[in-house]
C-alpha cells in the first residue's frame, strides 16, 4: 500500500484566543488533488498557510510518512496566491525566481522557469516585463513560478477568484493540464464549485475552522450533508439523485 | 554681475587647467562623501528593512525618530562628532579629529537617516503587499527574502542612496567642524568654498562651487541611469 502523500493530525490554529482552525485528520495519497472549499472565513486561507509552515500551529503534518517541520515544508511545499504578487522583473525572471530562491544556478532555473511557462502557455511572453500581464496572465505566471520548483504540495489559494469567466475557465484547463502531468500533492481552495469538481479527486467542506463533509466531489455534490454544502456547491440540497447534480 | 562673470570665467580656466588644488579638493571630496554614504547605506539599509516589515513595539516612535534625522542640521553633528572625538572625549584616543576618516564618521551621521527614512519608503510604498508572503510561500530563507525584497525596492533605495550622497557631500557645517579645514589634508569642496568668499576669491569660490555641481550632477546621473535600467517596463 502507497504511504500517503500528506498526513494531517490535531492541527489547529488560534489567532488572538480564537481557534480559526481544528482539523483532527486528513490523508491524501500521492498526486491527490485535494478542494477545500467554504465561507469566506471558514479556515481555507490558514489552512495552506499552516501546511506551507507559514503560520504557527499546534499539530503535526507529515510529508510521505514522515513529520516535518514548518522550515522544511517551506522548501517542500509552493503557495500561489488570490492574487498573484510578481516581482518587478520579466516573465522569465519571475517564473525562475522560486528556484532562485532555493539557490538554484541561475541558467538552470531559468530552462526550469521557461519549460514551466510553456506548461502554462506562456513561453511567448517569456521576454515581457511581468506587470504589462493581464490578471489571467499573471495568475497563469504565478502558477508557473510554483511549478517550476517541483514541489511535493502545492498549495493554491483561490488562484481564480479576481479573474473574469473567460480567465477562470483558462486557468482552470491550465490547472488541469498542470496537475495532471506533476508529481505534486495539491491543496486548492476556492470558491468556484466548478474548480473543484474540475480538478480535485476528494473534497472537504470546512465550516469555522473545521471539516464538515469530505469525500470524492462528485458524492459530495450529490449527497451534501447541510444546507451550507449546498449552497456552497450550488447544488439542491435534496440528497441523492438527479437533484444533486450541479446547478 | 560684471565680477561675477570675470569670476564664472576664471572658474571655468581654472577647471579647464586642471588646477591641482582644485582636482585635490575634489578628488578629497569624493573619497570622503562616498565613503560616508557607502558607510550609511550598509546600516541603514538592514535598518530600514527591520523598520519597514518588523512588528515590535515601538516601531512608530522609531520611525518618527528617522523621520525627524532627515532635518538633522549638520552643524549640530558637527558638534557633537567633535565632542566625541576632543581630545579629552570619549573617543579621544583615537585622535581622529581634524582628519578624513573623522569626516567620512560626520557625514555618514548625516546621510544615514536620509538613507533610512526613504528606504523605508521604499520597501512599504515600492513592494507589492503580496510579495513578501508569496516568496515566504515559494520558500525562500529569511536572507533571501531579504536580499529579494531589497532588490524589488532597488529603485527607491538608488533615490536614498542618492539623497544620502548629496546631503554628505554637499553639507559644510559638519566638515568645517570635524575636519578643521586644513589646506592639502581635510579641505574638501564646500569648506574650500567658503574658505575662499570669506578671503574675496571669488573665482575660486566659484569654481569650487561649480565642481561641486558637476559631481554631485555626475555621480547622481549614474545612479539615476542604474536605477533606470533596472526597471524596464516594455509592453
Amino acid at each position: 500500500m502507497t504511504a500517503p502523500a500528506l498526513t494531517v493530525e490535531a492541527l489547529r490554529v488560534e489567532r488572538q484566543g480564537r481557534v480559526t482552525l481544528a482539523v483532527e485528520r486528513l490523508e491524501l495519497p500521492p498526486r491527490c488533488v485535494l478542494a477545500v472549499v467554504g465561507r469566506n472565513g471558514a479556515g481555507k486561507t490558514t489552512l495552506l498557510h499552516a501546511l506551507a509552515g507559514l503560520v504557527p500551529h499546534d499539530g503535526t503534518v507529515r510529508l510521505d510518512g514522515v513529520v516535518t517541520a514548518p522550515e522544511a515544508r517551506r522548501r517542500r511545499s509552493a503557495l500561489v496566491l488570490q492574487r498573484a504578487a510578481l516581482a518587478r522583473a520579466s516573465v522569465e525572471a519571475n517564473a525562475a525566481h522560486g528556484l532562485r530562491l532555493r539557490g538554484v544556478g541561475r541558467d538552470e532555473a531559468r530552462a526550469r522557469g521557461r519549460a514551466a511557462l510553456a506548461a502554462v502557455g506562456l513561453e511567448a511572453l517569456s521576454g515581457r516585463d511581468a506587470r504589462t500581464l493581464s490578471g489571467g496572465e499573471a495568475q497563469r505566471l504565478a502558477l508557473a513560478r510554483a511549478l517550476a520548483v517541483e514541489p511535493a504540495l502545492l498549495l493554491l489559494d483561490e488562484p481564480s477568484t479576481h479573474l473574469d469567466a473567460v480567465g477562470r475557465a483558462e486557468l482552470r484547463e491550465h490547472l488541469a493540464r498542470a496537475l495532471g502531468a506533476g508529481t505534486a500533492t495539491t491543496v486548492l481552495a476556492t470558491h468556484d464549485p466548478r474548480e473543484a469538481l474540475r480538478l480535485a479527486t476528494w473534497l472537504v467542506v470546512l465550516d469555522g475552522g473545521r471539516p464538515v463533509q469530505e469525500g470524492l466531489p462528485a458524492d459530495v455534490a450529490a449527497r451534501p450533508a447541510s444546507e451550507l454544502v449546498a449552497r456552497l456547491l450550488e447544488v439542491d440540497d435534496a440528497g441523492p439523485g438527479p437533484g444533486g447534480a450541479i446547478r | 554681475m560684471e565680477t561675477l562673470l570675470d569670476a564664472l570665467a576664471e572658474a571655468v580656466r581654472l577647471l579647464a587647467s586642471g588646477d591641482a588644488e582644485t582636482v585635490e579638493i575634489l578628488l578629497r571630496s569624493l573619497r570622503v562623501s562616498l565613503a560616508a554614504t557607502a558607510i550609511a547605506c550598509a546600516v541603514a539599509l538592514p535598518a530600514a528593512y527591520g523598520l519597514a516589515f518588523g512588528r515590535f513595539r515601538g516601531r512608530g516612535l522609531l520611525v518618527a525618530t528617522v523621520n525627524t534625522g532627515m532635518g538633522l542640521p549638520p552643524v549640530v553633528v558637527g558638534l557633537v562628532v567633535t565632542v566625541f572625538l576632543w581630545r579629552s572625549g570619549p573617543l579621544g584616543e583615537l585622535e581622529l579629529l581634524y582628519t578624513t576618516t573623522g569626516m567620512v564618521i560626520a557625514q555618514a551621521l548625516i546621510a544615514a537617516p536620509l538613507v533610512c527614512a526613504f528606504a523605508v519608503a521604499a520597501l512599504q510604498g515600492g513592494v507589492d503587499p503580496g510579495l513578501r508572503l508569496q516568496l515566504r510561500g515559494l520558500g525562500a530563507t529569511r536572507l533571501r527574502l531579504a536580499l529579494a525584497l531589497l532588490r524589488e525596492a532597488r529603485l527607491g533605495l538608488c533615490a536614498a542612496a542618492m539623497a544620502g550622497f548629496g546631503a554628505a557631500l554637499s553639507e559644510v557645517g559638519a566638515a568645517m567642524m570635524v575636519g578643521g579645514n586644513i589646506a592639502g589634508e581635510t579641505r574638501v569642496l564646500t569648506t574650500g568654498a567658503v574658505l575662499a568668499t570669506s578671503r574675496g576669491d571669488f573665482a575660486l569660490a566659484l569654481a569650487l562651487g561649480l565642481v561641486l555641481l558637476i559631481v554631485a550632477f555626475a555621480v547622481t546621473a549614474m545612479l539615476t541611469v542604474l536605477q533606470q535600467r533596472a526597471a524596464p517596463l516594455r509592453a
